[in-house]
């Protein structure tokens, strides 16, 4: 039931970023564009998002566990400096590509051949950062390994 | 490709749709099954981490995927993404799937904007500082890719 309610949730998100034209790579482009007249759409989409959950969560804030049983996933520990790195890198990374992973999600549906290969970096830059935090010292071979 | 304002106003009502699907899926997703929709929760889960996290994410991605052929198959034109050239992909996913394992992502920390997490907040401007970075570099080194 779970899965289900997984499944049903990730055909709604990729549902949403079709429709609304949010997983084209082109609007963050658009909305720092330098000459003039930023285009405001994904900005507005996400605005849209935030409103929208923050709305549904704050209804049900009662609720102590998932309604499907198990527990809260907690937000990812550590401090607002690693976090504020790690958001400098992903912006750079989203800047740079045109991508954020759950839009590449939606592309891959649509079978374009970039959102595969931003997926695959995406992994192998999570494979990247475990080797370095976690086994120090398999850095060389990580580092040998991607060539 | 900044869309001219009366462009813009014809495409308004489907990004705010969208934008609210997309917050809805967030928040069901917590209220249902307790994740964290984002690329650190979803697609990190996969590389390993808490027992049966993987099968949820797993059911998410496969309802991520198969949306746009719902969609299409429901008579919604199909509308292919402007993707970035393969390097700009390859690099850009890497420092996304570093930064998403740092814990910063760009729907996870919207999850935790509603929560009024500020670590949430900064993570957020970090991205979109990061993403100007990108977008400037863009720009300098001409690097198009996106049409």
């Amino acid at each position: 039931m779970i899965r289900l309610a997984a499944l049903f949730c990730g055909l709604l998100c990729g549902a949403g970023l079709i429709l609304s034209g949010l997983f084209q790579p082109g609007l963050l482009q658009d909305l720092l564009s330098p000459d003039g007249v930023g285009d405001m759409t994904l900005g507005l989409g996400l605005l849209s998002a935030v409103g929208v959950a923050a709305l549904v969560l704050v209804l049900t804030r009662g609720l102590s566990q998932p309604l499907l049983g198990g527990e809260n996933e907690r937000p990812a520990a550590g401090q607002t400096g690693k976090a504020v790195v790690g958001g400098v890198l992903f912006g750079l990374g989203w800047g740079l590509a045109g991508f954020f992973p759950l839009a590449a999600l939606a592309a891959l549906g649509l079978f374009a051949p970039g959102a595969a290969v931003f997926l695959a970096s995406v992994l192998g830059g999570m494979v990247l950062h475990d080797l370095f935090a976690n086994r120090g010292r398999f850095r060389i071979e990580g580092l040998r390994s991607r060539g | 490709m900044g869309m001219p304002v009366d462009m813009l106003q014809g495409t308004l009502g489907p990004v705010v749709l969208g934008g609210a699907m997309i917050g809805l899926a967030l928040a069901l997703l917590r209220i249902l099954t307790g994740r964290v929709m984002s690329a650190s929760g979803m697609i990190g889960s996969l590389l390993g981490g808490r027992e049966g996290l993987a099968a949820t994410s797993i059911a998410f991605i496969a309802g991520m995927f198969i949306s746009p052929s719902v969609l299409v198959a429901v008579g919604h034109a199909k509308q292919l993404p402007l993707e970035a050239g393969w390097p700009l992909l390859v690099v850009g996913g890497l420092l996304v799937g570093v930064g998403a394992r740092l814990g910063s992502s760009l729907l996870g920390s919207i999850h935790g904007v509603t929560q009024l997490s500020g670590k949430a907040l900064a993570t957020i401007l970090a991205i979109m500082a990061g993403a100007g970075v990108a977008g400037a570099l863009r720009q300098i080194l001409g690097a198009g890719g996106v049409a």
